[in-house]
């Protein structure tokens, strides 16, 4: 059952700026959902029209079934199912966790004592009990991401909407917020926006694919895999840029010092791609062998990397 | 070398975003002349301004002249009164008591018929005992004296043209109406002076007071602005707002969660400063459980039609910083032409209206007449009433406002 339906959603801004264009998605209850795609290509604007804080242009969210855009109640009803978590929550730094909890138990409607208890779980569940008292500005980066789910889960909602919670972590925080987001997973939906592929990869149920304001491709990550991203990729950067007609035999893709290969077989291709690479005068910096994943589907239907902003030439 | 450079590069950035940034801008070229502006429109006119001075006159005149007519409109005249009519004399004593003129002049009924008849021609002056009472007291005395040589100069004129006549030697059965004449022409004019001092304006507890609740109104508007301009830009630079909206907390809820905590900041601030007023000697009259009621609900009025401005205004401001700079244009004039800070008396004429209609001040205006003055709350409560309809005004179009503003913020 889908806990979340979007259709012919599109925004564009009053600039004239088309961030969203007429895309549609369904999340089903009890799955983590992942919208993955580059900065840039409209995941938060949808995270922001699908938890209630941006009117889409035009089309249609239901959220547990309510209008979310539609008369008051029903636009009380779906936001009530929902907890979101931006990139960065505007907590009162000066504060400590649990008073800010307590401030987002109070906008969620809870009474005093309510919200106090409820803070008080909530961060038992983030394992964040033992900082209860501490300040905002004296947490690490990955307890306050923590601290922010938190926020979103005090309302006690169906739905965790988490905009970019990984973003700027190191591995083991990261680690540790997948760990919890997989628990919390066991009684919630989750849909969470990132722009790291082997995350969505992993701990994703259903991942939506954004390139340019639209979806480019969608399903669980090994049906993507399957369909878009059989081969292996070598990744090579270089010293220097190359120049711009390189000879190869093999598919590649071009950013700045960083040459993106294509291949069926990596053990035996790697020493032809070296061997080739250095008769062409270039100087190796590194080399990666990338197993197929959602890096190389993003690659494949968008034609573009999903990291970096520069234009990248093909060359078959 | 390298480090000139160095201490320079602020500089630098400073001449070169002056005026790229409407905030430096305003900081450094506009306030300040605004402040100039002010301060001269205030206080560079030398000539002296108008006193407000209450006239009770009940002259009966005498063969079609009447001498009290002639010294009202001598004052009228003069430029340097500003001159209120009063029936009675209780209401001119009220009106000085109140505070409402700074001055009163109490011409009786025979005022005229004895300085047509040889007798001193009486006067009851009414001043107050405050500085502005007494400068006030000082302009009409002198005025009064002014008088008096015009008669004394109409009598001597009067007295030559007798002798011309040759009536030189005086029989001596006019000697005493003589003698009584020419000690009119000495001093045709009597001056009764009737010194009123109100229980507390006057003492310095009642100065405390008085500036104590003039901290307590600047705290109204400087909170009731800021609070208003900054409800949804501050929200929409800290991410608050996106957070808010994805709740399930309405535009109005999220207004009125502003406003109550406005209120709450100018309560606190109010109870601090009576508080610590009473420490160093203020003395309030007519606390009463009632009048503390009207007093709140007058500060919660006065900080709502704060809000209501600053929620009208917003829509100006595009960033923070800009709403900063809006409230601060408007508050900081406000505080001094309003006559929230200063006593308006002391005000010119013009900025002197402005007090008289803005809310706020009329509002600050009636707790002072509860506080010092001791006026009854519901008398307080009566005069407050067209500030209340103007606040339900302006407030419900601050709200139209806000909610467009809101609306823009969902839109973009």
């Amino acid at each position: 059952m889908a806990i979340i339906e979007a259709y012919n959603l599109s925004k564009r801004y009053p600039n004239g700026y088309l961030a969203v264009d007429n895309i549609s998605l369904r999340v089903e209850e009890g799955s983590i959902t992942t919208l993955m795609g580059p900065n840039g290509s409209g995941k938060t604007t949808t995270l922001n029209m699908l938890t209630g804080s941006l009117r889409p242009s035009s089309g249609q969210i239901r959220i547990c079934g309510y209008d979310l855009w539609g008369d008051r109640r029903q636009a009380v009803l779906a936001r009530m199912c929902l907890g979101y978590a931006s990139q960065d929550m505007p907590f009162r730094g000066k504060l400590s966790a649990l008073e800010n909890l307590l401030w987002f138990g109070l906008i969620r409607g809870l009474s005093p004592g309510k919200a106090k208890n409820r803070a008080l779980e909530v961060l038992d569940q983030v394992e964040l009990s033992e900082y209860a008292k501490y300040r905002v500005d004296k947490l690490s980066g990955g307890q306050r991401r923590r601290l922010a789910i938190a926020a979103a889960l005090v309302g006690n909602p169906r739905i965790l909407v988490l905009d970019e919670p990984t973003s700027g972590l190191d591995p083991a925080a990261r680690e540790r917020l997948w760990r919890l987001l997989r628990e919390l997973s066991r009684d919630k939906t989750i849909l969470l926006s990132t722009h790291i592929a082997e995350e969505a990869e992993r701990h994703s149920d259903y991942v939506y694919i954004f390139h340019r304001g639209r979806i480019a491709a969608e399903g669980s990550p090994r049906a993507l895999i399957t369909r878009y991203a059989r081969k292996s990729s070598i990744r090579v950067k270089l010293v220097s840029s190359p120049v711009k007609n390189l000879m190869l035999k093999w598919k590649y893709y071009r950013q700045d010092r960083e040459l993106t290969i294509i291949v069926d077989d990596p053990s035996s291709e790697l020493p032809k791609i070296v061997e080739t690479l250095l008769q062409q005068g270039l100087v190796l910096e590194s080399i990666e062998v990338i197993r197929p994943g959602l890096e190389q589907v993003f690659l494949e239907v968008t034609g573009e990397l999903l990291h970096g902003t520069a234009s990248v030439s093909e060359v078959t | 070398m390298a480090v000139i450079w160095r201490v320079l590069s602020e500089t630098y950035v400073f001449l070169r975003g002056l005026f790229r940034y409407k905030e430096i801008l305003f900081w450094v070229i506009l306030f300040p002349l605004l402040w100039y502006g002010l301060m001269v429109a205030i206080w560079g006119n030398p000539q002296a301004n108008p006193v407000t001075i209450g006239v009770c006159n009940t002259d009966n005149p005498v063969n079609n002249t009447c001498m009290g007519c002639i010294l009202v409109d001598a004052m009228n005249e003069s430029g340097l009164f500003n001159v209120k009519m009063y029936k009675t004399t209780s209401d001119l004593e009220a009106a000085v008591s109140k505070g409402k003129v700074s001055a009163g002049l109490y011409i009786p009924s025979n005022f005229t018929s004895n300085l047509l008849s040889g007798f001193q021609g009486q006067v009851i002056l009414y001043t107050v005992d405050t500085n502005d009472g007494r400068i006030a007291s000082g302009y009409l005395e002198g005025f009064l004296n002014g008088f008096a040589d015009q008669i004394r100069s109409q009598y001597i004129n009067t007295s030559i043209e007798y002798m011309e006549e040759g009536n030189i030697s005086i029989p001596p059965e006019y000697y005493n109406y003589t003698t009584k004449w020419l000690r009119l022409i000495e001093n045709p004019l009597k001056i009764t002076e009737n010194t009123y001092t109100p229980p507390l304006i006057a003492t310095s507890a009642g100065i405390k007071a008085f500036y104590a609740i003039a901290m307590i109104g600047v705290e109204s508007l400087f909170v009731g602005l800021f609070t208003g301009v900054s409800s949804v830009i501050e929200r929409k630079r800290e991410g608050s707002l996106r957070v808010l909206l994805s709740n399930p907390i309405s535009g109005t809820e999220i207004l009125a969660s502003d406003i109550i905590s406005g209120m709450v900041a100018v309560a606190l601030a109010s109870i601090t400063v009576f508080a610590v007023s009473l420490i160093v000697g203020a003395r309030y009259q007519g606390l009463s459980p009632a009048s503390v009621a009207v007093i709140s609900l007058l500060l919660f009025i006065g900080t709502l039609f704060s809000i209501a401005v600053g929620l009208l205004i917003a829509p100006l401001a595009r960033t923070p910083e800009g709403a900063g700079i809006l409230a601060n244009a408007i508050a900081w004039p406000v505080m001094f032409a309003g006559g929230l800070v200063v006593p308006k008396e002391i005000l010119p004429e013009w900025i002197r209206g402005f007090a008289d209609v803005w809310p706020l001040s009329r509002l600050m205006e009636d707790v002072r007449k509860i506080l010092i003055y001791g006026v009854s709350p519901g008398e307080a409560l009566y005069d407050a009433v067209p500030s209340i309809i103007a606040t339900i005004v302006v407030l419900a179009i601050g709200v139209l406002t806000y909610r467009k503003l809101l609306e823009r913020a969902i839109e973009a």
